[in-house]
């Protein structure tokens, strides 16, 4: 009898046993799609098995393992990081490429062609009425169109600042969030083998990655401290130390919670990408565009200051103007000229067109560090073309390697060690192999291309 | 000349799915492609001696080129992956070296058959 009854002692326990794997697997498969969750593994443990002291053996629930290495969390954030950075670059230089596009038949480029053409009719008919207020209006064009592509980087500038600080709130509420995570493990050490609260932290940690760099430490009370740029501490268990975003200068500067700049440290995710554009690009951009309306300006009065106007009176007021202590490109104006002031005779001849003659010279010229108006803003406009699609690449390029280290991710979790070293040496080899041949692949197609004009 | 370069480009792009998901057997199930892509490039090669360029080819190598930059930089950064994992399980069985190494993994008994 003894024998029957441990029999059934040990099979209506291991039932309940097997009735809470079940719960586990219902609990995996309904985590499917969580963000951040990770497969819960039931754990077995024997029950001694000594009849003579009436211990009747069986099975046990042990402990639920995680199948979560933080190693693979870390890769994947650090992609996360980077496609965050890309991201945001690629849509905030694709608003400045249109500002600069050099087939618009109304933009920059076209209205210094369309200036310069002005002047070449007036040199046709030098005191033709309709050719002089012709080089006024095709000024005023061009005067416009600087102004307007100023204005376009100043909104984007102001978008990035605003999108700064939406950043900077959204780090604030994360690392909020992982605090009060954090006080839930520490107040309740059985809290961190809760899979909720484990998918609501990487959960959390993924996001947060996306938006600046951050470093992950898990303590040994299962907290885990978080620091911006691996300097400066975000998070240390329970305590949230806020940053603020500011703007000196036109420049943005991120502040710690004690108020010490760390804009430094912050070099990637959507936070490093808008620091970047609004402390680097966009200023680069602004101060090219600057040179060209300065210059150009220049360039043009000087030039109409050597020349008298249809009455042979040397110039008085300059055509163009612009406020040298601000942004020559956004104050950039054509003065109050009428079209008898127009200086389109040389000196020496009034009521000739020596002076028009000499202005269209000035297209062709060399004008800004070697090259003409033209191509020193068709040049600004390749660089941004440029700009434009290194982002792009680069956000397809770490799109791909965030696939790949979440794949990773899904592939090592919960193996054996055994398993794993097997695996690991199949990977050496394969990678090996692939990485010889696709470097064979890549010098045929580099003789190919030297043999092939690409067009 | 085309059609040699689109079958290179096939077989390329299909290397760059199967890496962006890598596991060892997909890996080398690229392989054969791999080789046939290099012949192909070749058979372009001999050809280009022979005849003038398919208009639009420099672009095609082009777009090529960039594929395969973004399939090198997926193997380095698999390949960095797992010299990291190995890193990280060296140091879990058998510690670290006199120079502050990682150990090499040590998975005493594994025997692995396959075939």
């Amino acid at each position: 009898m003894g024998g029957i009854s441990s029999a059934l002692l040990n099979a209506g326990n291991a039932l309940g046993v097997f009735g809470q794997t079940f719960n586990v697997v219902e609990n995996n498969i309904s985590n499917a799609n969580t963000p951040g969750y990770a497969d819960q593994n039931p754990s077995f443990d024997p029950l001694p098995f000594q009849p003579e002291q009436g211990l009747v053996g069986g099975v046990a629930a042990g402990p639920l393992i995680s199948s979560r290495d933080e190693y693979l969390e870390q890769a994947v954030r650090t992609q996360q990081s980077l496609l965050g950075s890309a991201t945001q670059s690629a849509g905030d230089l694709g608003q400045i490429q249109p500002l600069f596009d050099l087939t618009s038949t109304s933009g920059v480029s076209s209205s210094i062609d369309n200036f310069f053409n002005s002047f070449s009719q007036l040199s046709v008919n030098p005191n033709d009425a309709v050719s002089r207020q012709s080089v006024i209006t095709a000024a005023s064009q061009v005067a416009q169109g600087l102004q307007n592509t100023a204005a376009g980087i100043a909104q984007v500038s102001t978008n990035i600042t605003s999108q700064t600080t939406s950043v900077v709130t959204q780090i604030n509420q994360l690392a909020s969030q992982i605090a009060g995570l954090n006080q839930s493990y520490q107040s309740n050490s059985a809290a961190t083998s809760d899979a909720g609260l484990d998918a609501q932290m990487h959960s959390a940690l993924e996001n947060l990655s996306q938006l600046t760099d951050i470093s992950v430490i898990k303590d040994s009370t299962g907290a885990y401290n978080v620091t911006i740029g691996g300097q400066t501490p975000l998070v240390l268990g329970s305590t949230q130390f806020a940053i603020s975003a500011g703007n000196t200068s036109n420049q943005t500067t991120i502040l710690d919670s004690q108020g010490n700049d760390i804009t430094s440290q912050i070099s990637q995710g959507q936070l490093g990408a808008l620091i970047a554009e609004k402390n680097t690009t966009l200023p680069g951009y602004m101060t090219s565009l600057n040179t060209l309306a300065q210059s150009f300006a220049d360039a043009v009065n000087g030039q109409l200051s050597q020349g008298v106007d249809e009455n042979g009176n040397a110039p008085t007021t300059p055509l163009f103007s612009y406020d040298q202590a601000s942004d020559a490109a956004s104050t950039i104006t054509v003065n109050n000229l009428t079209p008898d002031q127009i200086a389109a005779a040389s000196a020496g001849a009034p009521g000739g067109n020596g002076n028009a003659v000499a202005m269209t010279q000035l297209a062709t010229s060399p004008q800004i560090n070697g090259f003409t108006f033209t191509e020193y803003y068709g040049n600004l406009g390749s660089q941004i073309g440029n700009d434009v699609a290194g982002a792009t690449a680069d956000q397809q390029q770490a799109q791909d390697q965030l696939s790949q280290a979440q794949a990773e991710r899904t592939q090592v979790s919960g193996v054996s060690l055994n398993d794993e070293a097997a695996k690991l040496l199949q990977y050496q080899q394969a990678y090996q192999a692939v990485g010889k041949l696709v470097g064979v692949i890549s010098d045929l197609t580099t003789t190919l291309m030297d043999m092939v004009p690409v067009t | 000349m085309r059609s040699n370069l689109n079958l290179a480009r096939t077989r390329i792009g299909q290397l760059r799915g199967a890496l962006l998901s890598p596991s060892p057997e997909e890996i080398e199930r690229c392989l054969p492609g791999l080789v046939e892509a290099a012949a192909c490039l070749g058979l372009i090669q001999q050809q280009l001696g022979l005849e003038a360029p398919d208009p639009g080819l420099g672009r095609e190598l082009n777009a090529l080129k960039n594929d395969l930059t973004a399939v090198n930089k997926l193997i380095e950064h698999g390949a960095e992956f797992y010299r990291g994992w190995a890193k990280l399980l060296g140091s879990a069985t058998s510690g670290y070296t006199p120079t502050g190494d990682a150990a090499p993994i040590s998975a005493a008994g594994t025997m692995s058959i396959r075939g």
